[in-house]
């Protein structure tokens, strides 16, 4: 399948086009592909970067689940097989930053269909507002549930989507008070989810219909109005585009400020921000580069190699998985998932992969430089450093493999699979 | 004891390979396993290749760069700081319970407990009904602890108490177990701590400790695994990367993995029962918390330990959630005590709880307790059963309607550290804090 066109260089080097095409397709895609690379590589930055923004939104086509006890698997057996499509591309790579942002999480959205639905509402807007995106985020009864609105009345309200609304999904801390809180909290009071139907529904009787002073502004005030209110503030424009640019780049933008006004002008658009990032920050540039969380590791492994993708199991030795956030504010990230913690529930993955089943066309052949080089395009490594390079050859050229280039390959494939190059794009 | 005032001098940055380090310096960095370390260091390239050159010197800083040297040891270098964080906030008022208290009752209508249950330490609190095995153990409680200035929101006050910072004023700075961890760690040993719960922050930048997620993943970690790949994942992934900041914490996080096989191994701790009813049995602390056991029991140098127990935001269905909380901790920590009892160690060793903050008196519609301030905080272990702090009261509440703390929780911090583990709080904290005379 795979010919080996070219070989990867030994020395990082940023003008290489294939290592520059190479980062920037590892930060706008979950999975990656070489061919994808080979195409990127071909074009200027600005060319590139607009065949990336060209994608396509993601699939919204969640399948239908029933209210089973394992309803989420399903939803979340179907995602993670998206995600380890490289040809999802950017879509997928936005449907699950939206995740981390806006996460829900499965012991307390105890109703399948709202999962699926609440991932169905992702995909649709991944690429599309922000404000729509919040709006049908939190209207939908997987948040209801998640942030506990689900039968709060107004004369003793429930705090918590008011809250976490505001410190994490909008104007963050310093931006609202706890009477804002308390304001809020009965602004959001009045929804319901009907266990049976997994309905939405909003029951006047429980809202609060008379006017009330949320943030500093005297009004009747609903669901809408205080979504409308908090994605005009313009601190919310800072902190999301904030969050969207070092998830691609890993690095804080130089004027947040500045970043956070001109994607308010837009509105708030998704794919203008992204332009806005991909255009203005050098991914190329190797000194850059964030870590890969659990299940984008698990997403580049499983598509790279061809294996079942929707092995919850394995997945959740990733330390991450769907619906699975430790708490609202989403996984920790950075540095944390190249922690000794994830880096060993990476080893443990490794260990139990399937390879007999994996693709490894094209990755057996050859002396151990080649295999090498074969394994570094697949996974689209920029290139290996010299000691990343030397340690897998001294693996290798373990006498107990002798001609059995197959073991080697997957001793080569497990390490390169625990490199700093895979983990940090 | 060693002369711990040089320390700081001798290791102020981590070296990695590449750099003109001394042999004994090399191995304390990288764990001193000999596990695939010459294959990695040499970088000999076996099919021909000319030996690659190690990455550039890096210098990472340590994470206690601003702390100046480590206090002289004042307490037993045998002694051991288990905390059990309880993550969303734990509802003071429900674990160690007024349950006679006119005021308490009326508050809490439906979720006020029921008195004939509590297990009654004195004539006015008990412990909740699920924690029996801690009522037969005997606990120490510490009352009404929380900020003078408080902040209703999870993530600053976690960080807030992980820095020790009372008021939220401090900038960024270690968190106060790291430097607890580096203060009594001994020499030559890259980690004295470990964090059983995975997720944590409090010890995931600090060089002297590991946090692993899960100790289902240990079994790779065994020298004797029956996969002979093994080792040459654990050589090569310590000695691979360039010299990247990220490539480096990725090697010090392989290398700290190599060091704490080797300690696992030699204290012959590797092999995980998985029958163990600690393990099997006892709830979400019970895997972390037996493993815990059995590292105290090898004296491989672990001195620290942080587990976590999540659940804690019962914005929703308190009554319920809170009892099944309660019953988790009390397998968790009771099994736990009674492994340390068998094992001839429960004088060494302290347990002690952690929350951001506790809970409203007064619950919403939804049965659940919103945000709250105060809360109540547990010690079990080597200390006496007693009552310290000060209950917050029920009838005089700050504007919010929370309860008003009586004592700042960096006072806590400091009796821990420097009461039981002999590490000045000074050292320890932001600012200065008083003792609460637990061990008095």
């Amino acid at each position: 399948m795979t010919l080996l066109r070219r070989r990867i260089p030994t020395e990082d080097r940023t003008d290489d086009p294939w290592s520059r095409a190479a980062r920037l397709h590892a930060r706008t895609s979950m999975a990656v592909a070489p061919e994808r690379v080979d195409e990127l590589a071909e074009r200027s930055w600005s060319d590139a970067v607009a065949l990336v923004l060209g994608a396509d939104d993601p699939d919204p086509a969640v399948p239908e689940v029933s209210d089973s006890g394992d309803g989420w698997e399903t939803t979340a057996a179907w995602w993670l097989r998206r995600m380890a499509d490289p040809d999802g591309g950017l879509g997928e790579y936005m449907t699950w930053f939206w995740h981390e942002l806006l996460p829900v999480e499965t012991w307390k959205v105890d109703l399948a269909p709202l999962l699926a639905d609440y991932l169905r509402t992702l995909r649709v807007h991944a690429l599309g507002t922000y404000p729509e995106l919040l709006r049908a985020v939190v209207t939908g009864g997987a948040m209801i549930r998640y942030l506990d609105a689900d039968g709060s009345v107004a004369s003793n309200p429930n705090e918590n989507l008011a809250r976490e609304l505001m410190e994490l999904f909008t104007v963050g801390r310093g931006h609202y008070t706890e009477d804002d809180v308390k304001a809020g909290a009965r602004a959001l009071a009045g929804w319901h989810v009907e266990y049976e139907t997994a309905e939405v529904v909003f029951d006047e009787v429980d809202a609060f219909v008379a006017p009330l002073i949320f943030r500093g502004v005297q009004a009747r005030w609903d669901l809408d109005a205080v979504l409308d209110h908090l994605v005009a503030d313009p601190s919310t424009a800072v902190r999301i585009s904030s969050r969207l640019h070092r998830h691609l780049t890993g690095v804080d933008p130089v004027d947040p400020a500045e970043l956070g006004r001109w994607w308010a002008g837009t509105g708030l658009s998704i794919r203008p921000l992204l332009e806005r990032i991909l255009t203005t920050v050098d991914l190329g540039d190797p000194a850059l580069g964030r870590a890969r969380s659990g299940v984008e590791w698990w997403a580049v492994t499983a598509g790279a190699l061809g294996i079942d993708a929707d092995d919850l199991w394995q997945v959740d030795q990733t330390r991450q998985r769907p619906f699975g956030p430790p708490n609202v504010a989403g996984w920790p990230t950075g540095a944390h998932w190249i922690g000794p913690g994830p880096l060993l529930g990476r080893a443990s993955v490794v260990q139990n992969l399937d390879l007999d089943r994996a693709d490894l066309d094209g990755l057996t052949a050859g002396d151990v430089s080649v295999a090498i080089d074969a394994i570094g395009r697949r996974l689209c490594v920029p290139a290996w450093s010299d000691a990343t390079r030397a340690a897998m050859t001294t693996a290798a050229t373990n006498p107990g493999f002798g001609d059995d280039h197959g073991a080697r390959t997957r001793l080569l494939i497990r390490l390169a699979l625990l490199s700093p190059e895979v983990a940090l794009p | 004891m060693t002369d711990r005032t040089t320390r700081p001098a001798d290791h102020p940055t981590l070296v990695l390979p590449g750099s003109p380090v001394s042999r004994r310096r090399f191995l304390t960095v990288l764990g001193g396993t000999g596990l695939g370390l010459v294959a990695c260091t040499n970088g000999s390239g076996s099919a021909g290749r000319a030996p690659a050159p190690s990455p550039r010197p890096v210098a990472i800083p340590l994470a206690i760069a601003d702390a100046g040297p480590p206090p002289a040891l004042a307490a037993p270098e045998d002694r051991v700081l288990v905390i059990v964080e309880l993550s969303g906030g734990n509802d003071g008022l429900s674990t160690v319970v007024p349950a006679n208290d006119d005021e308490y009752r009326r508050l809490r209508g439906d979720l006020a407990l029921d008195p004939d249950e509590v297990h009654w330490l004195d004539d006015d609190v008990g412990l909740h009904p699920r924690l029996e095995r801690l009522a037969r153990h005997g606990v120490a409680t510490v009352e009404g602890v929380g900020s003078d200035r408080p902040d209703l929101s999870h993530f600053a006050m976690e960080e807030r108490w992980m820095r020790g910072d009372v008021r939220g004023t401090t900038a960024a700075r270690d968190s106060v177990l790291a430097r607890l961890t580096a203060a009594v760690s001994a020499d030559g040993r890259p980690f004295g701590a470990v964090s059983v719960s995975g997720t944590t922050h409090h010890l995931s930048a600090s060089p002297y400790a590991v946090a692993l997620s899960d100790p289902d993943a240990l079994w790779f970690l065994r020298p004797d695994l029956e996969w002979p790949e093994a080792a040459g994942l654990r050589g090569a992934w310590a000695a691979a990367g360039s010299d990247r900041a990220g490539d480096v914490l990725l090697r010090r996080s392989a290398a700290q993995l190599n060091d704490l096989a080797a300690r696992l191994s030699s204290g012959g701790v590797v092999d995980r029962d998985w029958e163990d009813p600690l393990v099997a049995d006892s709830g979400p602390l019970g895997p972390g918390l037996a493993l815990a056991a059995d590292l105290i029991e090898a004296e491989v140098g672990v001195r620290v330990i942080h587990a976590s127990l999540g659940g804690f935001d019962t914005h929703d269905g308190h009554a319920w959630a809170h009892d099944d909380l309660m019953h988790q901790l009390d397998l968790g920590i009771g099994g736990f005590l009674d492994r340390l009892d068998e094992r001839g160690l429960a004088e060494s060793v302290v347990v002690a709880t952690t929350s951001e903050f506790g809970r409203r008196l007064r619950a919403n519609s939804s049965g659940g307790l919103d945000h709250g301030t105060a809360s109540t905080m547990l010690v079990a272990g080597a200390i006496g059963s007693a009552r310290h702090g000060e209950p917050s009261s029920l009838t005089s509440l700050d504007a919010d309607d929370n309860l008003i703390a009586t004592t700042n929780f960096d006072r806590y911090l400091a009796s821990l550290g420097q009461e039981w583990m002999g590490v000045d709080a000074d050292w320890l904290l932001p600012e200065a804090a008083e003792p609460l005379g637990l061990w008095a």
